[in-house]
């Protein structure tokens, strides 16, 4: 008999339309649209069901819609948490919803949220942990509730697998560098670096939560080995300035540049698009040119989680840069 | 003591006092160096270190120093104008359009001198809005006129950056927004800060040049004009140099509030209102508030505290206890 792996295995390569057609009926809630809570929700739902999405909390922008299928072509519809236009209660109602997912944190600023939507909106409101160890529980559960079991089951595989292949130990200590000056950063624990943390990599910033502006003296008090980015424009600014790409004892210092469009590897928005981070995390030298095996896995990923599969040209692109 | 050594010892001493506090905060930082390397790094020698904290610490105390000491002449020279304690930078709307400039431009994708290069047209058109709908207005009080002009290009810039807000990205431009927003002296880089300083400076020249003739315009339109004075353009000339120096400024700190309306206020108390003295001595303790703040900022862990923040926390109890020290001297 064969296994549960090679089963999932086959499945995987007939591919997500495949899967979904051997879906049984959704039990718990009945097809139609769903309302994502915010943009990390809404390409939970894409991964899953990406018919089912109303639309986007925020409509990713032209550059990464190309790199997505034409199924991510919905309309702005505004988000019930916050990050994003707020969407009017009532034209949620109009838009007519079956369900609204969120996709985040679990405090009870969101639960209160979730209690509130479903008291207006009279509708199912699931709230899924959004921490990153928890992806497979989360693919799990948005697959029983979109009604895509088998294929929520699929993508938590990936996650187990990717998240198992993690060196967890022996990485370099590094500066997340966000906004135009780099200056911005995220602390340990926030979710802009639970990517990075979780591959064992070390995080200079201490002695602050969530994101922070930090001055450039103190980064250079910090001294990391390697500084990460998702900002191109920044990376390239940074190149030929000592501060960014010199650490203190003289030595050249590597500023990693990781593919923001069509969403973070790492980060941007806090969601399954961090899955590709984990997998450059896990490959054989995340901090040297990128390998075929890694550009593999991650047409792979591409395709699996955003249903559609990078051109060559385009996975040019979306490899990481090291910059040394 | 003679009467001019009387006006000049308290000027002086703030000269000194600010002195002090640039070198204080040249001295402190998270990076491990001594006084002396410091002093060698300037001299073009020292080791990396030394070299690397004083290029990073000097244009953040030059922006402290510039950005407190803009403000405080700008706050001075419109209580003066407007003949109103409260008057204070914002008051043409310049801050607003700087803001509005700097977020626009973030939107637009611009590299981050360019978003303060927005930030200082922002500003200027803001002002210059502000100040020809005023002209524009043909009777009543102009000063009125003025104070309301700024109200409503303020609130038209406070609209667009409310706008930019909503379209911000927010894991991206949002931040990085807000973070310009709440104002921060250590995000200009030493060539933005020396330009910001020769601005500053020019409109200090030209509002010292206009010294006594501030001050009659300070009596009301009526007695300068009675005094053979060119009210109307004289006034303007000092308005537009009161909005460049807080365009200025604006553009390399993001919004800094209460220093321009406290520092004015402080120095009346030590040297009067004659504006030659008054000009100076705002400038000096405005660029010492924005040090102390400056360090302030830095001093409770990695993660800097928005300036903005922190004058507000410091400005509002200083500034009402100024009030009440004032008010009870009254007779």
């Amino acid at each position: 008999m064969p296994s549960r792996r090679a089963l999932l295995a086959t499945a995987l390569a007939l591919g997500p339309a495949a899967l979904a057609g051997c879906q049984r009926a959704p039990a718990p809630v009945r097809a139609g649209g769903v309302l994502a809570a915010g943009q990390p929700a809404a390409l939970l739902i894409f991964t899953l069901a990406p018919e089912r999405l109303i639309g986007w909390p925020r409509r990713p922008v032209a550059e990464a819609l190309a790199l997505l299928s034409p199924l991510a072509d919905r309309p702005e519809v505004g988000a019930l948490a916050s990050g994003g236009r707020p969407i009017d209660l009532e034209a949620a109602a109009a838009l007519a919803p079956t369900l609204a997912l969120d996709y985040g944190d679990v405090d009870a600023d969101s639960q209160g949220l979730a209690r509130r939507t479903r008291a207006a909106l009279n509708l199912p409101y699931q709230l899924i942990d959004g921490r990153l160890a928890l992806s497979p529980a989360a693919f799990r559960e948005a697959g029983r509730r979109l009604g895509v079991e088998l294929l929520g089951e699929a993508r938590a595989a990936d996650a187990e697998q990717l998240l198992a292949a993690l060196p967890r130990t022996g990485g370099p200590s590094f500066y997340l560098a966000r906004s135009g000056d780099g200056l911005e950063t995220a602390f340990p624990g926030a979710l802009a670096v639970e990517a990075l943390e979780a591959g064992g990599w070390s995080n200079v910033a201490v002695g602050g939560a969530g994101l922070g502006r930090v001055t450039a003296e103190q980064l250079a008090a910090w001294d990391p080995e390697v500084i990460v980015t998702q900002d191109a424009v920044f990376a390239a600014a940074a190149a030929d300035q000592p501060l960014w790409c010199r650490r203190r004892s003289g030595a050249r210092r590597r500023i990693i540049v990781l593919a923001s469009r069509p969403f973070g590897w790492i980060d941007g928005p806090p969601s399954v698009n961090r899955l590709i981070g984990l997998a450059w995390l896990g490959s054989r030298d995340p901090l040297g040119p990128p390998d075929p095996a890694l550009a593999a896995n991650v047409a792979g990923l591409h395709e699996r989680l955003y249903h559609r599969r990078p051109t060559p040209e385009e996975m040019l692109g979306l490899l990481p840069r090291v910059l040394a | 003591m003679s009467r001019a050594l009387k006006a000049v010892v308290p000027l002086f001493a703030a000269l000194l006092a600010v002195t002090g506090l640039a070198l204080g905060a040249l001295m402190l930082g998270p990076l491990p160096t001594s006084p002396a390397a410091l002093l060698a790094a300037a001299a073009g020698a020292g080791d990396s270190t030394a070299q690397l904290a004083l290029s990073l610490r000097l244009p953040a105390v030059l922006t402290a120093v510039v950005v407190g000491a803009g403000l405080a002449l700008a706050g001075a020279t419109l209580q003066a104008l407007f003949r109103n304690p409260l008057a204070s930078p914002d008051l043409l709307g310049v801050s607003s359009g700087a803001a509005a400039g700097a977020a626009l431009a973030l939107l637009a994708g611009l590299a981050p001198w360019a978003m303060q290069g927005a930030a200082f047209l922002g500003g200027i058109a803001s002002g210059t809005l502000t100040l020809a709908a005023a002209a524009a207005v043909r009777s009543g009080d102009p000063r009125l006129a003025l104070i309301l002009c700024g109200v409503v290009v303020g609130a038209l810039a406070a609209a667009l950056l409310g706008l930019a807000l909503l379209a911000a990205d927010p894991y991206t431009e949002l931040p990085t927004l807000t973070w310009w927003l709440l104002g921060a002296f250590s995000r200009a880089t030493l060539a933005e800060a020396v330009v910001a300083l020769g601005l500053t400076s020019a409109a200090a020249a030209v509002l010292l040049t206009l010294g006594a003739r501030l001050d009659a315009l300070a009596l009301g339109e009526d007695q300068a004009r009675a005094l053979g004075l060119p009210a109307r353009t004289l006034r303007l000339l000092a308005l537009a140099t009161a909005a460049l120096a807080t365009s200025a400024v604006v553009s390399i700190s993001g919004l800094v509030g209460w220093i321009g309306l406290l520092a004015p206020h402080a120095a009346r108390l030590l040297v009067g209102e004659t504006a030659a003295r008054l000009l100076p001595m705002s400038a000096l303790l405005g660029a010492a508030v924005a040090l102390i703040v400056g360090q302030l900022a830095r001093a409770f862990g990695p993660a800097e505290i928005p300036v903005g923040l922190l004058t507000a926390l410091v400005g509002a109890p200083a500034f009402l206890a100024l009030f009440i020290s004032r008010a009870g001297r009254r007779p």
